[in-house]
């Protein structure tokens, strides 16, 4: 029933669900779409960061902005410290730029859209109205539908945002929802104002790369007093070969609104590796609220280790205003390597901070995802629920930081971070920091690891379930509490996607 | 050189080795995670040794003379008189002060000796170990033979204004039980290297208390490696005003084995800093290892944990368990922890906890509402939060000290 029902609301999880009933599928978007591209030449250097800005039509704050990171960037060094091993990427083997070339002019109906542009969409399960806009169909936005459930989708093919949905019923309310190139140029004081004041220019190597190099990204503004009525949603993928996919999104939430922000990446299937390095900035008012998710299925390489996306990632949330509230959610399960710590600053008083996540890594992925908390306001709080699940021959790691300044007084923190081990190859380690500087404030820390319990198991097959049927059971109920924190949307999908991510790894 | 030994000797060798690998550590390097909330200069030279004054007199610990038997260290040298007392005393036990080592062309340690530090190097490089390594004055090699029972207190005390640089090697063979309690008295300046070599069956009770009479830093370094069905348990108490770390290297070599480590302290001065690192190794099936650390800060102190669990892929049926605790009782102090898991094998059941925190309002009302002054029910709760230490504790003398001790600080 529930999925008819889901099937009728929204088209994005229809897919999933056909998948998931095919049995032996592993990875359901590693198809690959033969569009033909534009590029940038390979490698990286200051000409490349010019002809990126020069792309996106960019004012001379913007490029000046860029060749500054550029310039700190040729003087970092890459990270050693996380528990990652991962052959060393040649920067210089990559395209920093790629655009579908039918995307240049654009189309009168979906018949003269690039059918193959088309059918990623249709694989992706993007409705055809929705479909018709992404590809950039003339008049299209007129035709859309307004069934009370809605969620706008902004989609990010290789470099370039290819289409943002439900723009004008956004606008009608002052919400602006569109790719951050386009932003640049319409909404250049408030993009100034805000951009790289949560996450610097040189805040780590991986940032600081992006900050140089980004293509595209999502741009929300939700102003004063205003609750999004629909879900915003943007979808990233990286179809061309050896291209690194950078985007930067930038979210400011004014005093006393509201946004829930979805994002799904994936990938098709390739021997090589590819680079995606992100950066996400929130900016949280007074009173405002943001709840940001990410289902992350980025093709996460063959059961041999071969291909996968390298995904590294600086998410970090700036609770400005007093009684500001963030809430990370997260369902990692792509990706051959992970690095990725969304944070919370809570710099208002009485800001909070939540962080839910699933990480799950199969065969030869590797994931060193957590979160930070830094408390600075007075009665802050922050909770962190992370779930952990390794198979095959992965290592998951969680790494996370509260820190609680002498100044912070009456704060609290709430940590749980469980990791599930399916199988003795893989590794599960917990690295948390916990500092706290006043004698006001309460943190709590817990974690455990364990497999899965025999009882449980054998719970299950007594009642007749067969064992992958009763393990993707009880994995679903260890990660229930992230999954409930979900959007609607995403929970069913998510928990296929749990299903999915873990096929195999029984027996 | 420390010794004026002409000939070269089986621990030359080691000395050289310890040294070079010193050297090459840049001990300025404060991106070491290692090191992330102390430097190793604070034990090592940064901080001036003090000069001796006569402080206020902490109660002596008395034991029965008849139980135990006595070994003390002036300035870090080994007491001679202590020492024939001792092996007159113990004919099953095979007693050499590490000075006299030199003297000796063979002895059994060679075949023990620094293996367990240099093991535990190998996750970690310790440069303050390392430095003990070549620096090493004196300290006691003691072997107990099969199934030997002992209680052994050690006694150090210092008026003296050097690093005194101590290493102890601890051999237990099979089936022995040994209880170590090693006593810190005095104004000097100490970094001690241990080294345990537990052999099967075999049980150890070690206990450490350093007096807050102490006016100058303490490193203590205790290297083990335990064997099948042996217990460990290795017991600190630490009540200094200045910086204190223990560092504990277990490696449980041996199925079933047991270890717990265990760590009070209590800060009440800005210059205090209590740093537990404590690193288990679960090398083979089905051991248990706990963990319990309980800091209670004042006036600016800071307390430090970190605290590793490392699960070998060949050890199943690991029993995992590390809780860390902090009260935090006045508004500057810093309770900085970072408790690790890291486990390659997949039937384990491995936790840990960390809480940090003030007293409880509630409990502190319930107790005043029954007619308790505030003070008395701070200390009652403050002993409360560190009962779980003294339980580990078996002698019931100590306990009484530690108590007296808590009480007599929580008044200062």
């Amino acid at each position: 029933m529930s999925e008819l029902k889901l099937e009728a609301k929204q088209g994005i999880d229809q897919q999933t669900i056909n998948s998931v009933k095919s049995l032996g599928e592993s990875y359901k978007y590693g198809f690959t779409t033969d569009i033909d591209m534009e590029y940038a030449p390979k490698g990286l250097s200051e000409e490349i960061v010019k002809l990126i800005s020069k792309k996106n039509d960019e004012p001379d704050w913007m490029l000046n902005w860029r060749l500054e990171a550029y310039k700190r960037w040729v003087k970092m060094d890459e990270p050693n410290w996380p528990m990652l091993n991962y052959k060393g990427i040649d920067y210089n083997d990559q395209y920093y730029y790629a655009k579908p070339k039918s995307l240049e002019k654009k189309p009168k109906s979906l018949d003269e859209v690039e059918p193959a542009l088309l059918e990623t969409y249709a694989k992706l399960g993007i409705p055809l109205k929705e479909q018709e806009f992404l590809a950039g169909v003339i008049g299209a936005e007129n035709n859309m539908d307004t069934k009370p459930k809605k969620v706008a989708v902004d989609a990010v093919f290789d470099s370039v945002s290819v289409g943002t949905t439900f723009k004008d019923e956004l606008e009608k309310l002052g919400i602006i929802f569109c790719s951050i190139s386009e932003a640049i140029k319409l909404y250049p004081d408030l993009v100034k104002k805000y951009i790289g004041t949560v996450v610097p220019r040189t805040d780590n190597y991986f940032a600081t790369l992006n900050s140089a190099v980004f293509s595209d990204g999502s741009f929300v503004y939700i102003p004063e007093g205003v609750k999004c009525p629909m879900e915003l949603s943007t979808y990233f993928r990286i179809n061309a070969e050896n291209t690194g996919q950078f985007e930067r999104t930038l979210i400011i939430a004014d005093k006393k609104s509201y946004v829930s922000y979805l994002e799904g990446c994936t990938a098709p299937m390739r021997d090589t590796h590819q680079l995606h390095a992100a950066v996400v900035e929130l900016v949280v008012l007074d009173e405002a609220s943001i709840k940001y998710s990410t289902v992350q299925n980025w093709y996460p390489g063959d059961e041999n280790g071969k291909g996968g996306i390298y995904n590294f990632v600086t998410k970090r949330a700036d609770c400005r205003g007093v009684n500001s509230k963030v809430m990370w959610t997260q369902i990692e399960t792509g990706s051959a390597v992970t690095w990725k710590y969304p944070s919370c600053i809570l710099r208002g008083d009485n800001s909070q901070g939540e962080f839910y996540s699933v990480a799950i890594a199969n065969n030869y992925q590797q994931a060193d995802t957590g979160t930070k908390m830094i408390h600075l306001g007075k009665g802050t709080r922050s909770r962190i629920v992370s779930k952990g699940i390794s198979a095959g021959k992965a290592q998951n790691t969680y790494r996370g930081l509260v820190n609680i300044h002498p100044k912070a007084a009456n704060s609290r923190n709430f940590t749980q971070c469980d990791s599930l081990l399916i199988g003795n190859k893989c590794g599960a380690h917990t690295v948390p920091y916990i500092e706290n500087k006043n004698n006001s404030s309460r943190t709590e820390h817990e974690a455990t690891t364990s497999k899965i319990d025999d009882d449980q198991l054998f719970y299950c097959l007594q009642r007749g379930i067969n064992e992958e049927d009763a393990v993707a059971l009880i994995i679903n109920g260890f990660c229930k509490e992230v999954l409930q924190a979900l959007p609607m949307e995403f929970a069913l999908e998510a928990q296929k996607l749990v299903a999915i991510s873990l096929e195999g790894s029984v027996g | 050189m420390v010794f004026e030994n002409k000939n070269s000797h089986w621990i030359d060798a080691y000395t050289r080795k310890f040294e070079e690998s010193f050297k090459s550590i840049n001990l300025l390097d404060n991106k070491k995670e290692y090191w992330r909330f102390a430097s190793p200069l604070i034990w090592h030279d940064k901080l001036p040794i003090k000069k001796f004054q006569e402080t206020r007199s902490s109660q002596s610990l008395k034991f029965d003379v008849t139980k135990y038997s006595f070994l003390r260290f002036n300035d870090g040298i080994l007491d001679t008189e202590t020492l024939k007392k001792f092996i007159n005393e113990n004919k099953n036990i095979e007693i050499c002060s590490f000075k006299d080592i030199f003297l000796k062309k063979d002895h059994w340690s060679s075949l023990k000796f620094s293996k367990a530090q240099l093991k535990a190097e190998k996750s970690y490089e310790r440069p303050l170990a390392l430095f003990n390594g070549f620096n090493a004055g004196d300290g006691v090699f003691i072997k107990f033979k099969k199934g030997v029972k002992k209680n052994l207190h050690i006694i150090y005390e210092g008026k003296n204004e050097k690093n005194n640089c101590i290493r102890n090697l601890f051999d237990l063979e099979e089936n022995s039980e040994i209880k170590v309690f090693e006593h810190f008295y005095g104004n000097s300046k100490y970094n001690i290297v241990s080294e345990l070599f537990a052999a099967d069956n075999s049980k150890l009770e070690h206990c450490k208390i350093i007096n807050q009479d102490i006016s100058n830093s303490v490193i203590y370094h205790f290297f083990g490696n335990c064997k099948k069905n042996s217990k460990i348990k290795t017991v600190n108490f630490s009540f200094s005003d200045n910086p204190v770390r223990n560092e504990t290297n277990l490696y449980l070599e041996g199925t079933n084995c047991e270890t717990t480590v265990a760590s009070m302290g209590f800060g009440k001065k800005e210059t205090s800093i209590c740093d537990n690192t404590v690193f288990i190794s679960h090398q083979e099936e089905s051991c248990k290892s706990r963990q319990i650390i309980k800091n209670a800060l004042k006036n600016g102190a800071k307390a430090i944990f970190q605290g590793k669990i490392f699960v070998d892929s060949k050890a199943q049926k690991t029993d995992g368990y590390q809780m860390s605790n902090g009260l935090i009782l006045s508004d500057d102090c810093e309770f900085l922890v970072k408790p690790e898991l890291e486990i390659y094998a997949d039937d384990v059941v491995c936790s840990h906890g960390s809480i940090s925190g003030t007293l409880n309002e509630d409990h502190l009302f319930y107790l005043r509402s029954r007619g308790i002054p505030l003070i008395e029910a701070q200390k009652k709760l403050i002993q409360a939060f560190y009962s779980e230490i003294l339980d580990e504790v078996s002698e019931d003398n100590i306990v009484y000290y530690i108590q007296n001790q808590i009480s007599e600080m929580i008044t200062l």
